[in-house]
C-alpha cells in the first residue's frame, strides 16, 4: 500500500512525516503514532518502524510515523533536538494523527528515548491515548548518555573501552550532535513516579535492566493499568550489523501487531 | 529556503524532498540518494546536512530514495539493480532541472552511491559534477609502504588488532577494497576501466570531486597516491582528490562532517555558484 509522506505542524518548526492509512475498514482498531529513538539508533530502527507501521495498517489501524525537530527529514539540526521539543513534536503529530483518522482509541509505541518521549508527552493526558508500547525505552538519562558516549568511542576507534571516564558528559554520539540543552534534559531524566491516569494498557518490550521494569511497574501500581512484557527477545535491531543485514525482529513486530489489536 | 515532498519518475514511483528557494532560479541543483542500506537522510542525516549547507549557496537540492528503498516505491520488475538506479539517476536530473530551472547538475555518492555514479559517468548521463565519497580504490605502492611504516612504529596499532580479532571487536582500520560498508562483496572494476573512465569524463569537461577516508587508508591516504595510480592518464583540472586519512566510512564525528561540508562548499561554490550567493560571507 503506498504510503504518504506528509509536512505538518508550524511553518518555524516544520515536522515530516509518513501517514499509513488503514488497509481495511474497522472501526475499533485504534489511530497508532510511532515514535522513534534518538539520533543513530532513529536510523537503525527506521526498517523496523517501517515494517511495523505497514503490518499495523495492513491489520485496519491508521499509523503515523515522524521525525522530531532537528531530526530525520524534518526541519532543523541536530542542535535544535531537545527533550521539551521532541514531546511538544509528539503532541503535535498526534493531532495530526487525530485530525486525520478522527479516531476513538490511540496506541503510541516508543522505541528508545521514544519510550520516555511518550511517557513525558502525555502525562497530562491525550486524547484518546489509553495504550502505550515502550520498546526498549530509555528512562534513565544518565544511563544513557554514558551508553552513547562509550558507544560512540567504540565505534570511532575500533577498540572496546572498559572503564569509561564516570563523567564524560558527550556532546556528540553516534554521528549526531548532542546540545548542552539536550544534556541537561537528559541527566535530569529518571523513570517517572506517575504515569498519566488516562493510561489503562502498558506493554514493556525490554532486554535492558529489570530496574526499568521494576520503576515502571512501581508507577503502574497505584493506578488501574494493565501491564505487559516481552521478553522473548533473541536479537537487538539497535546495531550498524542489525542495519547493514536489513535485521526486522518479526517476533517483536508480531506481539506489537497483536496487542495493538486486542480490545 | 522552501522544503516539498515530491513525487516523481515515469515507471518507478521516486520520492524526495526538493530544497529550493522558488524565488530564485539557482544555476546549480545537487542530487543526494542512498548510501548502502540507509534511506535518504543518508549515513547519520549527512545528506540532510550537506543540502542544509548548499542552500546557503543557493544551491538547489533533491535528496530522494531509489527504487525499492525508503519511501519510493517497488523497484521495476526485469531490470537489473545497477540499471534501476540509472533510471531513476536520470530522471531525478529532468525532475530537478524541470522543477528549479537549475542548468547544472551535480550528484554526491558515498560508497554504493559512489558506485552507482560511476556507473552514470560510464552511461554519460548528465552530470556536469559528481561527488564520490569513498569510490572505489586500487593498490598504490607508496601508500601502502607508507601505511607499512605506520603500522610499524605504532605497536599497540598491532595489539589492538590482535585483541581486535579475538575477541570478534568491530575494527574501523582500512576495508578490504572489495567489501561495502554493509560487509557484501563489492565488485570491482578493473583499475584501467576506472582510471579511462574519469579520462573520459574529464574530457566532457565533468568534474570529479573524489573523498577517500580511512576506509582505504592501506590504498590511498594521500592525493598523489591517486595520481601515481593513474599516471598514464591526463585529467586536467578536472579531477580533485581529497584524503581524510583519520576519517572514518561514514564521517561519523562532528569533527568529520564540518571537514567534509567545508570541502564540499568549497569544491561547489567554486565551480557552480556566484560569489554573491554565499549568504555566509
Amino acid at each position: 500500500m503506498p504510503v504518504t509522506p506528509i509536512h505538518f505542524g508550524e511553518q518555524e518548526r516544520r515536522l515530516y512525516g509518513v501517514f499509513h492509512a488503514a488497509e481495511r475498514r474497522d472501526g475499533n482498531a485504534p489511530g497508532v503514532l510511532l515514535l522513534n529513538p534518538f539520533g543513530e539508533e532513529a536510523i537503525r530502527a527506521w526498517r523496523a518502524c517501517r515494517v511495523l507501521a505497514e503490518r499495523l495498517a495492513a491489520g485496519g489501524a491508521p499509523v503515523l510515523r515522524f521525525d522530531y525537530y532537528g531530526s530525520g527529514d524534518s526541519g532543523g539540526n541536530d542542535e535544535d533536538v531537545d527533550l521539551a521539543g521532541m514531546v511538544r513534536d509528539t503532541q503535535t503529530a498526534h493531532d495530526e494523527l487525530d485530525a486525520v483518522c478522527n479516531k476513538r482509541r490511540y496506541v503510541w509505541i516508543g522505541v528508545g528515548l521514544g519510550g520516555a518521549i511518550s511517557l513525558l508527552a502525555s502525562q497530562d493526558g491525550i486524547k484518546g491515548l489509553r495504550h502505550q508500547i515502550l520498546w526498549d525505552p530509555v528512562l534513565n538519562g544518565k544511563e544513557y548518555l554514558r551508553s552513547l558516549a562509550q558507544s560512540h568511542a567504540i565505534f570511532v576507534s575500533g577498540e572496546r573501552r572498559t572503564n569509561p571516564p564516570a563523567t564524560e558528559l558527550p556532546s556528540e554520539a553516534l554521528g549526531f550532535a548532542i546540545s548542552a540543552k539536550l544534556r541537561e534534559q537528559l541527566l535530569s531524566l529518571v523513570p517517572p513516579d506517575q504515569l498519566s491516569a488516562d493510561l489503562r494498557k502498558l506493554d514493556i518490550i525490554s532486554i535492558q535492566s529489570d530496574s526499568i521494569k521494576v520503576a515502571l511497574k512501581r508507577a503502574v501500581t497505584a493506578s488501574s493499568i494493565n501491564i505487559s512484557e516481552y521478553n522473548n527477545i533473541t536479537e537487538s535491531w539497535n546495531s550498524d550489523a542489525a542495519l547493514n543485514a536489513y535485521y526486522v525482529p518479526s517476533g517483536i513486530i508480531k506481539y506489537i501487531a497483536d496487542r495493538v489489536g486486542s480490545a | 529556503m522552501d522544503e516539498r515532498i515530491v513525487w516523481f519518475g515515469n515507471v518507478n514511483k521516486l520520492n524526495g524532498v526538493l530544497r529550493h528557494d522558488p524565488r530564485s532560479e539557482p544555476q546549480c541543483g545537487v542530487l543526494l540518494f542512498n548510501a548502502g542500506v540507509v534511506h535518504r537522510i543518508g549515513p547519520h542525516r549527512i545528506n540532510v546536512k550537506i543540502a542544509h549547507m548548499l542552500s546557503n549557496l543557493d544551491v538547489a537540492t533533491l535528496r530522494f530514495d531509489l527504487a525499492g528503498m525508503g519511501e519510493s516505491g517497488p523497484a521495476e520488475a526485469g531490470v537489473g539493480f545497477e540499471q534501476r538506479a540509472l533510471n531513476d539517476l536520470a530522471q531525478a536530473i529532468d525532475f530537478i532541472k524541470g522543477e528549479t530551472g537549475c542548468t547544472q547538475i551535480v550528484a554526491v555518492g558515498m560508497c554504493s552511491g559512489a558506485d552507482h555514479l560511476y556507473r552514470a559517468l560510464r552511461a554519460d548521463l548528465a552530470f556536469d559534477g559528481v561527488i564520490l565519497l569513498d569510490p572505489y580504490a586500487f593498490e598504490n605502492r607508496s601508500a601502502a609502504m607508507e601505511d607499512m611504516v605506520s603500522r610499524a612504529i605504532k605497536p599497540d596499532r598491532w595489539m589492538r588488532k590482535a585483541r581486535s580479532f579475538l575477541v570478534g571487536n568491530r575494527t574501523n582500520d582500512a576495508a578490504p577494497l572489495a567489501v561495502s560498508e554493509d560487509g557484501q562483496a563489492r565488485p570491482l572494476p578493473a583499475k584501467e576501466e576506472f582510471g579511462q573512465t574519469l579520462d573520459d569524463a574529464a574530457k566532457a569537461n565533468r568534474e570529479i570531486l573524489i573523498v577517500y577516508t580511512g576506509f582505504v587508508k592501506g590504498l590511498i591516504s594521500k592525493p598523489r597516491h591517486f595520481f601515481e595510480t593513474f599516471s598514464a592518464h591526463d585529467f586536467g583540472d578536472h579531477v580533485h582528490i581529497i584524503t581524510m586519512p583519520e576519517t572514518n566510512h561514514t564521517y561519523t564525528t562532528q569533527a568529520a562532517q564540518d571537514d567534509l561540508l567545508s570541502h564540499l562548499k568549497t569544491w561547489i561554490g567554486e565551480r557552480y555558484c556566484d560569489p554573491v550567493a554565499d549568504a555566509d560571507e
